[in-house]
């Protein structure tokens, strides 16, 4: 058995230290979720805190508890897409949820001018750039199956996508002003 | 310049926040192996329900369980606040507990005909307990 499906059936028994594990090792990925459709605080905490109890709901009948990342993302997916037609407060493109509303993204914390160049390049991406690397980055990385669940996008199709994307980050941050110097020390 | 830098800018800029990091620790202590869990059967605000993009102020849920239907209207009556008001079928009268996570729940009793409303609920999470004849019928949490 997997670790995470022994995680599963730990939990499903009743044993909190083991839900914890899974909530440290799914958490970032289903809030990345949420802000990936574009959220803002309040909706996305809720998504989140929804996907949760759904899950602790639906503990014993996981069908494949190996998959529960997979299962967690498309919850949150549809969640965030509900939470979406309901609230019509979608942040227009080319912003991050909250940027300058939150204060999540105060001075201080874009004080590097390369942190504020590669903010500008990742503000400046489609969409669906933002969407995909958003998921990607997520802490700790998920599984491209779980990726895929998280977007409804073809298993098949992250990896060519993620390298596209990647690649108009690049371009977008050198116009920004993040030199090849600094490239190549990353 | 590449995925791990923007990994650790958005660690910086776009934290899970602590907040929402603790109430997925506490929806462990929703467990709850003994209510019978309702299924959704349909909601106005899933795509097939929502051919119109837009803001419909007025939201229904239909949820079923073996022994009991529950209907369901979401009024939102300001931004954040809701009405909830529900009918049981059969009808038949029953306590009806609105169960938010980290607070005491909100009981209310459904009339003679199955009929309930809750007005000036905060937007949120919700779960509805309804204690039918001794039987235990849980909706699944939503966002209301």
């Amino acid at each position: 058995m997997s670790e995470v499906a022994e995680l599963v059936r730990a939990a499903s028994a009743g044993d909190q230290a083991a839900w914890n594990g899974l909530v440290d090792r799914f958490n970032g990925l289903v809030w990345s979720v949420a802000r990936s459709y574009r959220l803002a605080t309040p909706d996305a905490s809720d998504v989140v805190q929804t996907t949760w109890l759904r899950l602790v709901e639906h503990l014993d009948r996981l069908q494949d508890p190996d998959r529960v990342g997979a299962w967690l993302a498309t919850t949150a997916r549809r969640e965030a897409l509900r939470a979406l037609r309901l609230s019509a407060r979608q942040v227009p493109t080319g912003e991050l949820p909250d940027a300058g509303t939150d204060g999540q993204l105060g001075a201080a914390l874009l004080e590097a001018e390369r942190d504020r160049a590669l903010w500008a390049a990742f503000g400046a991406l489609s969409e669906r750039c933002q969407a995909l690397l958003r998921v990607l980055v997520a802490e700790p990385p998920p599984r491209y199956e779980e990726v895929a669940a998280a977007l409804d996008m073809p298993i098949g199709s992250i990896g060519p996508t993620r390298a596209r994307c990647l690649e108009r980050l690049r371009g977008l941050a050198e116009g920004e002003g993040v030199t090849a110097t600094d490239r190549r020390e990353s | 310049m590449d995925e791990a830098s923007l990994r650790a800018l958005l660690g910086r800029v776009d934290p899970v926040p602590d907040g929402v990091d603790s109430a997925a620790r506490a929806a462990f202590t929703w467990r709850d192996v003994d209510a019978e869990l309702a299924s959704l059967l349909a909601d106005s605000a899933e795509p097939a329900g929502a051919l119109v993009r837009g803001v419909s102020s007025s939201r229904q849920l239909s949820f079923e369980s073996p022994r009991l239907g529950i209907e369901l209207e979401v009024v939102a009556t300001g931004p954040r606040e809701r009405r909830l008001t529900g009918q049981l079928l059969p009808p038949a009268s029953a306590t009806v507990t609105v169960e938010r996570p980290g607070e005491d729940g909100l009981s209310v009793q459904a009339d003679e005909l199955g009929r309930f409303s809750l007005n000036g609920l905060r937007a949120g999470v919700v779960r509805l307990h309804v204690a039918l004849r001794g039987a235990q019928i849980a909706i699944p949490w939503t966002t209301i």
